[in-house]
């Protein structure tokens, strides 16, 4: 399996946390932060990003904001009250899923 | 860097050939493209949104993928709004306004008549959402005509279309062809005319219907004035 359909679960996470620590951020830049973090490692497509931002917005984890940035409208994602209690909790859970992927794919360094 | 004028006539046409027709997500994906070409520079426009953008969206097929999933969503959006706002009619104080509303169409029936009444209030339940629907269509139409924007229209308020011509188009196709089929010729308006609870109903639901569609546009347009 490659590496995008592994992230591909967890993107959500991925955004809510990236919005956790940046006030707010717009698509482009999510793409952008996630490959600079992971030295161009991981690379999240946007016909990836896009529909789970959307999901999110309409979920209410992400309030949108618009402004004009170089002459054009600039599109802003943040999280919300709800969004922000959201990305505790998924960060907290995926954080618990490696810890056990980590003891099944290598037992001895996963019990000790 | 901002675009040129030629960089940004070709993303403009390249959005426009995709049948991007609507504000949101043509401001969403000229940004996205815009800032991307900022970043990298490339040489040939045409080639960089061929080769690497497109593909990245998952081709043309991601793209309407992404529009009409963000489309799905947004209807829902509303159709959930819509039901809370019909809902919150009947909790206090919008409750004393129905009373008065149903009380006033009692009035209408026993002054005016049946006919008269059901006219009035379809009319302004069903018809004047409508109207001013329309009237604000045209004028987005015309004000982006004005400003030279490559879109006509906004996905909002293609999404309360759908909720604001659906009674209308319901009883459109009970009135001209399931009932004319089954009962004949003008037997829709007769059973209205003859049963008092169904003309009733029907004014009482047209009216808060109307309401309801009447205060999602207003909610709409203050959304727009945030935007601007």
């Amino acid at each position: 399996m490659s590496s995008s359909k592994l992230l591909k679960g967890s993107l959500a996470t991925i955004i809510l946390k990236l919005l956790e620590e940046n006030e707010k951020m717009y698509g482009y830049e999510i793409t952008q932060r996630v490959k600079e973090i992971t030295a161009g490692e991981f690379k999240i497509t946007e016909g990836a990003l896009y529909p789970s931002l959307h999901k999110l917005e309409a979920e209410g984890l992400l309030s949108t904001e618009t402004q004009m940035v170089e002459n054009r409208v600039r599109k802003y994602y943040s999280l919300t009250k709800e969004g922000n209690a959201e990305a505790h909790t998924k960060v907290a859970e995926l954080e618990d899923f490696l810890v056990n992927l980590q003891k099944l794919l290598n037992p001895k360094l996963g019990l000790g | 860097m901002s675009l040129t004028t030629a960089q940004h006539d070709i993303l403009v046409k390249y959005l426009k050939e995709i049948e991007i027709k609507t504000q949101e997500p043509f401001e969403e994906f000229y940004d996205h493209i815009a800032t991307a070409i900022e970043k990298e520079q490339p040489d040939d426009i045409n080639e960089f949104i061929r080769e690497v953008i497109q593909p990245s969206f998952g081709g043309v097929k991601g793209i309407k993928r992404i529009l009409l999933n963000q489309r799905e969503l947004r209807q829902k959006l509303i159709w959930k709004r819509a039901k809370k706002i019909f809902w919150s009619l009947f909790g206090w104080p919008s409750i004393v306004l129905i009373m008065i509303g149903f009380i006033l169409v009692q009035i209408s029936f026993n002054q005016f008549g049946l006919k008269f009444t059901m006219g009035l209030t379809l009319s302004l339940g069903l018809f004047l959402p409508f109207l001013i629907y329309l009237i604000a269509a045209i004028r987005l139409f015309i004000l982006f005509g004005y400003e030279n924007k490559p879109y006509n229209s906004t996905e909002s308020l293609k999404a309360i279309f759908t909720l604001i011509h659906l009674p209308i188009a319901l009883l459109n196709v009970l009135n001209f062809l399931i009932v004319p089929i089954i009962f004949g010729r003008g037997a829709f308006t007769t059973f209205l005319l003859n049963n008092v609870w169904a003309n009733t109903l029907l004014c009482a639901f047209a009216l808060l219907y109307g309401f309801t569609c009447l205060k999602l546009l207003k909610e709409n347009f203050t959304f727009k004035l945030e935007l601007k």
